[in-house]
């Protein structure tokens, strides 16, 4: 028994396996930091400028400890904060393509906290997964596929490639821990016992989008919905673990998140979940979907 | 044991990951545990590194129960003369899927931060001033105003459209200073 414990160990976190997924995620992730990014450009200085929503002697009012952000070093500056927010595009650019991946990660996350640190006022949960994603992909392999950085191997040979599994695996901890964390704080709600609480959540003004017809407006059915929530969230902690039942539940859960974000207004965060599915997806799957998009190994360039 | 034992005094590297490894679960699961006295008598010690670093989480949206009201703050400007403007967060008037990305932050920040705390009304009053900035006709004062209405329980509230905002209070008033305007 105490023997097995150190294989056991071994074999969970320091089994060689392909780095696909994370390069894959790194890519996907990377396209979503830059368009969460972008979106902040039009109000970027009433969110984080000196003359904007919150003033850096408020935040630390507000904040309980000490935080870290480069933007207190200047804090009357506007040119400082078009600066960093130009660092971080351009950092959240390169993840994307896999040009100088880590070091990119490293200004990534820095620029990250030091913008959610500025004003953690206007965050929602989305902000927070893709700068808890960003800090562990800076000790993956993220850069050793699909980027510029491995540009000169083949893509046959990048297959070859093998990593310590422990990074993918704390992305994957990481995203369960958000699913059991939220099942478990809604299961001590009333609401959610009684299966009301999306008939609740789909009469907030601040979160409505496009509308359900007939969905919410029948008791049966928000019900439904309700209890489903709760059930495929369980999955996402639970039987996302064994190999058998892992799709069931990811395809289970992209559903969730694609109706909730056709009907409710939290933007990015539904598909920060969904490309942390792809931390689950074996890489053995995602070479045969590359193959079948005449991609990768199976790739043979046309006879000259 | 020997083999194991072996493996790990011949690969450091394996060590100090694992160390990561356990901090990083740990740090996790107490960050995300509900409140309690263990919670907080093993997070405490740790919990100003958590935040400096930027590793603190916290995923309870709808938790333990969806909101039962909505909820919002607006502005009343009143100028030197008297005149007075009304301001929304933008996100209520018709826009496009862009700008509704863009602005939909001010939303949670009036809803809950500026709505339930007091220390961002200050500052989000001047804010405001300053939007309505006019060198011949400045704005004296901003009253903030929350507005709420309760959302009915099922049986009554279903096949209804969402209630207007039917309760009105003023939470602060904040006399406008001419440094402000700046």
């Amino acid at each position: 028994m105490i023997d097995s414990i150190p294989k056991f160990w071994n074999q969970l976190w320091f089994d060689q396996v392909s780095p696909a997924p994370v390069c894959l995620f790194r890519i996907l992730f990377g396209l979503l930091v830059l368009i969460s990014n972008i979106i902040w450009a039009p109000e970027l200085l009433n969110y984080f400028g000196p003359n904007g929503l919150v003033s850096v002697a408020t935040i630390e009012q507000f904040e309980h400890g000490p935080r870290f952000s480069l933007l207190f070093l200047q804090p009357n500056s506007e040119p400082f904060v078009i600066a960093i927010y130009a660092i971080l595009l351009l950092s959240s650019l390169t993840v994307t393509i896999g040009l100088f991946t880590r070091p990119s990660l490293i200004i990534l996350f820095v620029c990250l906290i030091s913008f959610h640190h500025r004003n953690v006022a206007i965050l929602h949960s989305g902000d927070t997964l893709l700068r808890l994603f960003t800090f562990l992909l800076i000790f993956s392999s993220a850069g050793k596929m699909f980027s510029f950085d491995n540009r000169t191997t083949s893509l046959t040979d990048q297959w070859k490639i093998r990593s310590d599994c422990w990074p993918q695996r704390l992305l994957q901890l990481q995203l369960a821990a958000v699913y059991c964390a939220t099942f478990m704080a809604r299961t001590v709600g009333q609401t959610w016992w009684d299966g009301t609480a999306v008939y609740y959540a789909s009469r907030l003004e601040a979160f409505q989008r496009f509308p359900m017809p007939y969905v919410f407006d029948h008791l049966w059915t928000c019900q439904f919905l309700t209890y489903t929530t709760l059930l495929v969230e369980l999955a996402l902690f639970t039987l996302v673990w064994f190999k058998k039942t892992r799709y069931i539940a990811l395809c289970a859960g992209i559903l969730m998140h694609l109706c909730i974000d056709w009907t409710m207004n939290i933007p990015l965060f539904e598909y920060t979940m969904i490309i942390g599915f792809i931390n689950f997806v074996e890489a053995s799957d995602i070479k045969k979907f590359c193959q079948a998009l005449k991609f990768g190994s199976a790739y043979q360039p046309a006879p000259r | 044991m020997n083999s194991g034992k072996k493996y790990f005094e011949m690969h450091h590297r394996k060590w100090i990951a694992s160390v990561f490894i356990v901090t990083y679960i740990c740090t996790t699961t107490l960050s995300l545990l509900p409140v309690s006295k263990i919670r907080n008598a093993l997070f405490d010690p740790i919990r100003p590194l958590v935040l400096y670093s930027g590793l603190w989480q916290n995923f309870i949206l709808f938790a333990p129960d969806p909101p039962k009201s909505n909820v919002g703050l607006t502005a009343t400007i009143t100028k030197r003369n008297g005149e007075t403007a009304q301001w929304q967060h933008p996100v209520r008037k018709g826009l496009n899927i862009f700008d509704h990305c863009n602005k939909e932050r001010y939303v949670s920040f009036c809803s809950y931060y500026a709505n339930y705390n007091e220390v961002f009304r200050p500052d989000f009053a001047r804010f405001i001033a300053r939007s309505y900035r006019d060198d011949g006709n400045p704005p004296q004062t901003v009253t903030l105003e929350r507005y709420w209405s309760d959302i009915p329980p099922p049986n009554i509230g279903l096949s209804q459209a969402v209630a207007p905002t039917e309760n009105h209070c003023p939470v602060f008033t904040y006399s406008v200073k001419s440094s402000d305007l700046q």
